[in-house]
């Protein structure tokens, strides 16, 4: 199985969602987390294998949310 | 380099370089390579000749001086066969060969280093074959003059020595191949192999760690 595998698991994450809901750029989420641009694109496409907790803490306290707003499984 | 060794590995074959190859005395020859005798005035010396020559006063003939003479005592001869003369080159083209295929290796590698990404794809293998490379060359530098040193002495046996009213050949026994290495490229062969095994090790992290946000 490879990184992007989408067999491997059936979490999405909701971050662009979340982004456009409250107005926001991923530039100025990385401003206000510190997690650089190209790690929240990871993020937001997909194709992140792991985050970390660190890196969950700051999204959601930037965004004002909870992780199970960020992530959902899908069926 | 790499071309140099061709170079050198062509000349050698043809013929047109020919490289020493490191031969001992054999025990109880009447012989001595531990002598460093000064060229006195008026003292005919074989060969062409001894100079500059101190006066008999200041060095009595047939004296030597005070030291030791240390290293390897070596041979050539002009009449081996294209695959013994390269065989007799072999310290000199594969250390020019050695050292090319190292730098070819690892340039990419060390560029890689620079930019931040020492565990990029393909590091090990090229540091692994670098190691195998620098082995194998040693090898080849360490046996290809002993494979060809009884080539050279039987050329020397049966070629004369001395001037032409006193033409005798060579006593056969007298020299006797030798084999003559240095150990440190073995340590640059292992030290390359540790690089790759860590680079391997380091391949294998980035991997694990590649979509970690």
């Amino acid at each position: 199985m490879t990184a992007d595998d989408p067999a491997q698991h059936r979490i999405v994450c909701r971050l662009e969602a979340l982004l456009v809901g409250r107005g926001l750029t991923l530039v100025q989420l990385s401003a206000a987390t510190g997690i650089t641009v190209a790690n929240l694109s990871v993020l937001k496409n997909d194709r992140a294998r792991a985050v970390r907790f660190s890196t969950l803490t700051a999204v959601c306290d930037a965004l004002g949310c909870q992780p199970g707003d960020l992530f959902t499984v899908t069926a | 380099m790499i071309a140099g060794a061709l170079v050198i590995g062509g000349l050698a074959v043809a013929g047109t370089v020919t490289v020493p190859v490191p031969v001992v005395l054999s025990s109880g020859v009447p012989a001595t390579t531990e002598l460093v005798v000064p060229c006195i005035d008026g003292e005919i010396v074989p060969g062409e000749g001894c100079a500059p020559s101190a006066p008999s006063s200041l060095m009595p003939v047939g004296s030597t001086l005070p030291v030791h003479r240390d290293g390897v005592l070596r041979a050539a001869s002009g009449d081996l066969a294209p695959g013994l003369a390269l065989l007799a080159a072999a310290p000199v083209w594969a250390a020019l060969l050695a050292a090319g295929v190292v730098l070819v290796l690892l340039v990419p590698v060390l560029r890689a280093t620079a930019t931040g990404r020492p565990a990029r794809l393909g590091s090990p293998h090229a540091l692994g074959a670098a190691a195998v490379s620098v082995a194998v060359c040693w090898l080849l530098s360490a046996a290809g003059p002993r494979l060809a040193a009884p080539a050279v002495i039987d050329a020397l046996v049966s070629a004369p020595l001395g001037g032409a009213s006193q033409a005798v050949p060579l006593p056969e026994g007298w020299l006797v191949p030798a084999l003559h290495h240095t150990w440190w490229p073995l340590l640059v062969a292992a030290l390359l192999a540790a690089l790759a095994s860590a680079a391997r090790r380091g391949e294998r992290l980035a991997a694990d760690s590649a979509g970690l946000v």
